[in-house]
């Protein structure tokens, strides 16, 4: 009786030094020891996740898999340096960036994914805050936008990942036609809130609107989401929906890249 | 021994926060506690919970609530339950690890994460138990 009597009184200090680190951590005083002990971790962290990242498949189909990926890319490209040289023939500004510095962070972790169960929609990436790595700012893998930093701390960072059922956005075809990109948490991306009116096409390349603010923060324009796997549009609703799929294996993905202005 | 459970609480918050979705911490403090009834594991329960909720970004205290009261839930029923035995780990571990998945591994596969932190808590007292009981035997 002694014996659970003092497991009580022992339960009870332990609570009111939970209680403690949720005051301190609301007015951000763990801040600084949270990330030495991220920075700590980060590298044990990064060595886990590569190990964990080795691929399974032959180097032939790896290598197939990229040269189409890059294929892919290069005809966005081309069709959108068509439309950019209609855009500046109107006189109408080009929205690209043209000072972007892309800071490289390696990936160190992946909560909430579960290997051949689930589907990555977060990742801890090295770099943080003493690298100029901002709440907002876009995370991208060559041409495609991969997720949103969500939380940083000194040396770490949250991505939120485009799967995430957290992260929307604006978003638009090739042909031109804009909705908003949700994910819903497993492999497939999609593309809602697009007017029946608007063209759907299966194997269209989704492109970013472009949210970013005056500070630069935010998603630039043109950066590849997907294609479209499949399009789901009813007469009877007010809009049409697609289902997109990334053209990177966020499942495999060891390296990325933040968009900093 | 503490040398052996630092080196198995290490293992499971690496993997645990990078690479396995599972209550793998969790698992190991069932475990531990069954197997050492100490102010201690208190200690490493807050510890442990502590360290994993900043190391995957989520709000620090949250696990080591869930950690410590676990150990609280399983001390307290000491004299009720013979704790010190498989059936209770699994016992444990299953209630435990379906709570902690639900709040903080939510996913449609949740039976399988369970069922990777009830064998991970069996597998770690299977291989402990036997040392604790001969060292016990020797003091």
């Amino acid at each position: 009786m002694q014996k659970r009597s003092n497991f009580f009184y022992i339960f009870l200090s332990f609570l009111l030094l939970i209680a403690s680190v949720f005051i301190l951590s609301s007015f951000g005083l763990l801040k600084v020891p949270a990330s030495i002990l991220s920075a700590v971790f980060s590298p044990i962290q990064g060595a886990a996740y590569s190990v964990s990242n080795i691929k399974g498949e032959s180097k032939e189909v790896a290598l197939l898999k990229e040269e189409n990926e890059n294929l892919r890319e290069e005809i966005s490209k081309s069709r959108y340096k068509e439309e950019d040289i209609k855009a500046l023939r109107d006189q109408f500004e080009n929205a690209f960036p043209r000072s972007q510095i892309l800071i490289p962070a390696d990936v160190i972790g992946s909560p909430n994914f579960v290997p051949g169960v689930t589907t990555p929609t977060e990742l801890i990436i090295n770099r943080g805050e003493q690298d100029g790595v901002k709440k907002g700012n876009a995370v991208v893998f060559k041409n495609n936008l991969i997720g949103v930093v969500v939380d940083t701390l000194i040396g770490t960072s949250k991505v939120s990942l485009i799967t995430s059922p957290n992260l929307s956005f604006t978003a638009q075809t090739e042909m031109g036609t804009t909705g908003v990109v949700k994910g819903d948490g497993s492999k497939d991306i999609i593309l809602e809130n697009v007017v029946l009116s608007d063209k759907l096409e299966k194997g269209d390349t989704v492109l970013t609107r472009g949210n970013a603010s005056d500070d630069g923060v935010g998603i630039y324009p043109n950066l590849t989401i997907g294609k479209i796997v499949s399009v789901d549009k009813k007469a009877s609703d007010l809009f049409q929906r697609a289902k997109i799929q990334t053209l990177v294996d966020l499942a495999r993905i060891s390296k990325v890249f933040i968009v900093n202005n | 021994m503490q040398l052996l459970y630092i080196v198995f609480l290490f293992l499971a918050l690496i993997l645990e926060s990078t690479i396995i979705k599972a209550p793998l911490v969790l698992a190991l403090i069932v475990a531990i506690s069954s197997l050492e009834k100490v102010e201690a594991v208190f200690f490493v329960a807050f510890l442990a919970g502590l360290m994993l909720d900043i190391i995957s970004f989520s709000s620090p205290g949250l696990r080591s609530l869930f950690f410590v009261s676990l150990v609280f839930m399983i001390y307290f029923y000491e004299r009720k339950f013979e704790i010190n035995n498989l059936f209770f780990v699994l016992f444990a571990s299953i209630v435990g690890s379906s709570i902690y998945t639900a709040i903080f591994y939510p996913s449609p596969f949740f039976v399988v994460q369970i069922l990777v932190g009830v064998s991970f808590s069996l597998l770690v007292f299977r291989l402990l138990s036997g040392k604790v009981r001969r060292r016990l035997s020797y003091e």
